[in-house]
């Protein structure tokens, strides 16, 4: 009987703190379809991914330089797989793949669940799969239960923004506001600690409304 | 509440709170134009959210709030700043703020150092401003040399780190609660956890304190953290 050797993943994360959540989902999703591990060393991984940020111009230059450190070891080992993913990718889409056309994967923040079936695609037809769209609310539906880190817990309560403020890309790169079901936010099912420092996420800059398709039964509190 | 009613994020802050083991409440990242009298009533009703409000002003001046579509005044920011400290004295705030956005002048830019002195703003996240493509700013014009906006950020950010130090320094002598949440970098003997207003506290103590509440007396002022002893030892040894 042979055994599978277990594959690796490896992750760059640029920028904001809702990257760092939309990374912790990207591991979380590819454990549970493909059962990859993290590792914190590029050189051995199976899958490199680049969540990035493109707030800044500094940032988005970043990207490609990054890029060129990935070819390098896709020379040495042809089944890497490079994916590209963040608000540069939700920007940019193909045109990513025109520039560095050795880039398996082209994702944004909204399709990031879609991961396992653009890895499946990716293989079945050894072209590049790119998917930048904004499924709205299917991401929240589509997120395995998060798990506390620590002593804190991160819930995400909303995406995007729908403010426009003139200088700010996020609308365009994360799309418009969206409010997850109260429902959804309810932390019962959880795997808390002990003591907890709950932090609510919103993405980008807003967060009052939170739209509720309240059912009470669910809070038992 | 019915279902397909809205809720706001100050009723889920009060949902959240109810829930055995759920001691801390953070969120981010709110907008003025969001920061409502429901959010400011949590404030005053929740004790378990953190004595921490990040909400990003960007500008100190009215005339560059307008160009940058904020849809709030200094004078509106102020007053909630100020109902909010009403029902929270001693919050800390922090903020985000942009310099050099397109058309800034010496004396915008002298407006967001007063607003940044008005309210003490606490440890902050300061930028220039990076034209991004399609958006509406990215088209005007930018006619501040790169010279001036570095100059500005200077600045700013000098006088942030002040502020920031000295409500470290105002801060030796009380008792902090924090929330134990790791093994201190400084050494396995002791452990490292956030006060209320999101500072790191490394002092000696056991992992097991982990995940627990522990008050410690802050005896000095790092530029990246406090250091303290237990409450409890404190005592003991005098």
């Amino acid at each position: 009987m042979s055994t599978t050797p277990v594959k690796k993943l490896y992750i760059k994360t640029q920028g904001c703190q809702m990257n760092e959540y939309d990374s912790s989902q990207m591991a979380n999703v590819l454990s549970s379809s493909h059962g990859l591990v993290e590792t914190k060393d590029m050189t051995e991984a199976d899958v490199i991914l680049i969540n990035t940020c493109s707030i800044r111009e500094k940032a988005q230059e970043k990207v490609f330089s990054d890029l060129g450190r990935y070819r390098k070891l896709k020379a040495k080992n042809p089944n890497l797989i490079i994916g590209v993913g963040g608000c540069v990718a939700s920007q940019e889409g193909e045109a990513i793949i025109k520039r560095a056309p050795y880039v398996d994967l082209v994702f944004g923040p909204q399709t990031l669940h879609r991961l396992p079936q653009m890895l499946q695609q990716r293989d079945a037809t050894g072209k590049p799969a790119v998917d930048i769209s904004f499924p709205e609310i299917e991401k929240f539906d589509m997120l395995p239960t998060p798990k506390a880190n620590g002593v804190t817990a991160f819930v995400s309560i909303m995406e995007g923004c729908s403010k426009y403020c003139s200088y700010c890309v996020v609308p365009y790169t994360r799309g418009v506001e969206i409010s997850r079901p109260l429902m959804m936010c309810s932390l019962k099912p959880w795997p808390l600690p002990n003591k907890v420092c709950v932090k609510l996420r919103s993405s980008a800059r807003m967060s009052t409304i939170i739209k509720g398709r309240c059912m009470m039964a669910t809070w038992q509190i | 509440m019915h279902d397909g009613d809205m809720a706001d994020l100050a009723l889920l802050i009060d949902y959240a709170a109810a829930i055995e083991g759920i001691d801390r409440i953070r969120y981010s990242t709110s907008h003025p134009m969001a920061f409502s009298n429901n959010l400011i009533e949590a404030y005053a009703n929740v004790p378990e959210l953190a004595t921490h409000l990040h909400l990003p002003v960007q500008s100190g001046s009215d005339r560059i709030l307008a160009a940058m579509k904020r849809g709030y005044t200094t004078l509106e920011f102020k007053s909630k700043m100020r109902k909010l400290r009403k029902v929270r004295p001693g919050i800390a705030i922090s903020t985000d703020i942009i310099v050099g956005f397109p058309g800034e002048t010496e004396k915008d830019f002298e407006d967001t150092m007063n607003l940044v002195h008005d309210i003490n703003f606490d440890h902050s996240y300061s930028f220039i401003f990076s034209a991004r493509p399609g958006t509406p700013a990215a088209k005007l014009k930018d006619e501040t040399p790169m010279e001036t906006k570095k100059q500005r950020l200077k600045i700013l950010q000098d006088r942030l780190n002040l502020q920031a130090m000295r409500i470290s320094e105002s801060m030796i002598g009380t008792n902090q609660r924090i929330l134990v949440d790791r093994v201190s970098k400084k050494g396995a003997d002791k452990m490292s956890g956030r006060t209320e207003n999101n500072r790191a506290v490394n002092f000696v103590g056991s992992q097991d304190l982990i995940g627990q509440f522990v008050d410690i007396h802050i005896k000095e002022a790092l530029p990246n953290s406090l250091r303290g002893d237990m409450v409890d030892l404190a005592k003991a040894s005098t």
